[in-house]
């Protein structure tokens, strides 16, 4: 090597990866890119433990690019962008079954067809029964179909209305089919016992493929139980947590309601551009983000103590001062909020057979700008370890705005656009070379918690791989079909726990979704996540950024990060943008590294035009 | 589905068997075989059913077999000592592979 070239590697210490460039640059400021590496980020970014993972990119990208650790003149770390982010998620609804009045589940195969409607009577009692009252019947657990049918027709034989059935067990087409005269039988109520004796019930059944009509419709379960105006207003969520069930149990109790009871949720206050603004959260994530639009640039957000968004933002606030390593929580400031309306499936307290009812839910990411940076003690480490001089080459944006030119087809100005996993990051690079960069709450972290808290997975790994991964549905033992319909077919049997299930296709492998829900719900859910969250932020950091605030006046908008390599996410944006005239893609960086390494390769690049 | 079961195969387990796919509605007919063991019974039952699902038992075991799968490897299988809740569970799981619903 001539000498006045000098060897270069830029080391870009991401919240999960961290990455690195190797150039040469020559002495008149000619960049030869030479190699790249990614290796896992050691601890948490910018602290101490994460001099491990930048030693390992810098030795790997030496080896890509065939050179020796004493050869290397200057080690280029970035400064981390300044934020950190935090979420919380609350329902703001809560379906409370008081006295046990319901039971609206969906077995998979409830028996018969019809309405029946009678006092409930247990199976046991049956032969005691009169004569003239119509019976509903209720089975306990461990009475054999045998039994059960042979109970129900001894009680029809005696001339006792038999008019349905209440099961315990998985057994209903059983009793069904043994039993000399037909009525609705419903089946796997798990609280059966607490079904109380004595009391006006009616049960219905749907015919394969259809619901229920009566039992889901507030008149309906007015004219059964024959209720007066202020009855069937009380009854009226009772029909709605009914809709849609192929069968229903409603028995009728004196002190029994369902109440749908809305937690108060509280206020949330926003200050900042010199005023402040107040927002009842009940009025929903659009009202919010309204408000937010009022008073940009936001300087703090609190929530009205003693309520759930009080909590929320408490919860935010605690998390982001453990990760600030010990700071108090009353001086953080929180610089933006995303708000996304999100419905959870939560377990009706009180319910019988584990009846879910959709709750309403407020999902909130936070952020706060931090000044302290730690990464000069990281410089310094690496320094020592490699006995080569590190510096802090410059901040993230900017550097990443830098990085995204060397993409093929880029020319400043051009925004980069950041899609992590906390914050989605903008940066806008003029064509005079000036930038300027802004973070908004929300990315990666909350698509996850949305997915996993709307399909009701609460299993955090698997909602990250629905995120990730395509889905399909397992057909038979060999082939599985895609969810654009294709058919793939195997050598080898698929497993037994994925058969007729919907999974993701991961690289190792189908994974069940454990869900009831089709193919069809699961991918609407995730693309609806991803749409809230990256394509709302995006649009919002463009808007910030660009002149006057219109994305017209763009041209070029590169995106960058992790999610950039999502399979529709790119897509799902460009869709967004396509109609404001942008040009609008996924970096490729160096021409081969897509939407990888551009930090690291940015640092290089301002480097050498720093030096050059 | 078709059912093969050895000569000593409990009279209750065949019960809860066809309970089981009764319950799922798919048609069940059971066969006496002369003996063999629960995954060739299982696996001879699958070639012999028109919807390819199979059931073996033997005083020992119950299996349950597709007729596409290799011979050698059942889609399930319950050792001795299961109770009515498993055996109930294998009808279930055959008549479930019939109708293409998650297996339980």
């Amino acid at each position: 090597m001539s000498g006045g070239d000098r060897l270069v590697v830029g080391v870009d210490i991401g919240n999960s990866t961290t990455e690195a460039c190797l150039a040469v640059l020559a002495a008149d400021g000619d960049v030869r890119w030479l190699g790249t590496a990614l290796t896992r980020t050691t601890g948490v970014k910018g602290t101490p433990a994460s001099t491990e993972g930048a030693l390992t990119a810098v030795r790997r990208a030496l080896a890509d690019g065939g050179r020796r650790a004493e050869e290397l003149d200057v080690v280029l770390l970035n400064e981390a962008t300044p934020v950190i982010s935090g979420l919380a998620m609350e329902t703001i609804t809560e379906t409370v079954i008081t006295e046990s009045t319901m039971i609206g589940h969906d077995p998979a195969t409830p028996g018969g067809v019809g309405l029946g409607v009678g006092v409930t009577v247990s199976v046991a009692d049956l032969g005691e029964h009169p004569g003239d009252e119509p019976a509903v019947v209720v089975v306990p657990r461990g009475w054999d179909f045998d039994d059960v049918a042979a109970a129900l027709n001894a009680a029809v034989a005696r001339g006792v209305p038999v008019v349905a059935a209440v099961l315990a067990g998985d057994d209903a087409v059983l009793v069904s089919n043994r039993l000399t005269q037909q009525m609705p039988v419903v089946d796997e109520v798990s609280a059966v016992e607490k079904v109380p004796l004595g009391m006006r019930a009616a049960v219905e059944v749907a015919g394969p493929g259809r619901t229920i009509r009566t039992l889901s419709n507030t008149y309906g379960i007015a004219t059964v139980f024959d209720l007066d105006p202020d009855q069937t207003r009380q009854v009226s969520p009772v029909a709605r947590a009914l809709t849609g069930n192929r069968s229903a149990v409603v028995v009728r109790t004196p002190a029994g309601d369902v109440t749908d009871r809305r937690i108060p949720v509280g206020v949330l206050e926003l200050r900042g551009a010199g005023r402040t603004v107040t927002v009842d959260v009940d009025a929903g994530a659009e009202a919010i983000m309204a408000a937010l639009a009022r008073v940009q640039p936001l300087e703090d957000a609190h929530g009205e103590p003693g309520t759930h968004v009080g909590g929320m933002l408490a919860a935010v606030r605690d998390t982001m001062a453990d990760t600030l390593g010990g700071a108090d929580p009353g001086d953080i400031a929180i610089r933006d909020v995303l708000a996304v309306d999100t419905f959870v499936p939560a377990e009706v307290r009180g319910g019988l057979a584990g009846e879910i009812a959709l709750e309403n839910a407020v999902g909130l990411a936070a952020m706060v700008r931090t000044s302290r940076s730690r990464m000069q003690a990281v410089a310094d480490r690496v320094a020592e370890s490699l006995t080569t001089a590190t510096e802090i080459g410059g901040v993230e944006g900017e550097m990443a705005a830098l990085g995204a030119l060397t993409t093929p087809g880029v020319q400043a100005p051009v925004v980069v656009v950041d899609l992590g996993g906390g914050s989605t990051d903008a940066a806008l690079l003029t064509a005079d070379g000036t930038s300027t960069a802004v973070h908004v709450a929300g990315a990666g972290e909350l698509v996850t918690k949305l997915i996993d808290a709307e399909l009701a997975l609460e299993d955090r790994e698997v909602a990250e791989l629905v995120k990730r991964w395509p889905l399909a549905k397992v057909e038979s033992f060999f082939h599985v079909r895609h969810e654009d319909g294709t058919v793939q077919f195997f050598d080898e049997p698929l497993p037994a726990h994925v058969f007729a299930r919907v999974v993701v296709l991961t690289a190792e492998g189908p994974v069940p979704i454990g869900t009831r829900h089709g193919l069809d719900h699961v991918r609407r859910v995730r693309r609806e996540a991803k749409r809230r969250v990256f394509v709302v932020n995006t649009l919002r950091a463009l808007r910030q950024v660009a002149p006057g605030g219109e994305l017209r006046r763009l041209d070029f908008v590169v995106l960058l990060g992790g999610s950039a390599l999502d399979f529709e996410i790119p897509d799902q944006i460009a869709d967004a943008l396509a109609g404001h005239g942008v040009v609008c893609g996924t970096g490729n960086v160096l021409g081969d590294q897509g939407p990888r390494n551009a930090v690291a390769t940015g640092l290089v690049a301002a480097f050498a035009g720093g030096a050059g | 589905m078709v059912l093969h079961h050895a000569p000593d195969a409990a009279p209750a387990v065949l019960r809860e068997i066809a309970a089981g796919a009764e319950e799922e509605g798919v048609p069940l007919r059971v066969v006496a075989a002369a003996g063999g063991g629960a995954v060739a019974l299982a696996a001879a039952a699958a070639q012999a059913s028109r919807l390819s699902v199979g059931v073996g038992v033997t005083a020992a075991a119950v299996v349950v077999h597709h007729a596409q799968l290799p011979a050698d490897r059942p889609a399930l299988q319950v050792a001795a000592g299961g109770d009515r809740v498993d055996w109930r569970r294998a009808g279930r799981v055959a008549a479930r592979v019939v109708t293409g619903l998650p297996l339980v």
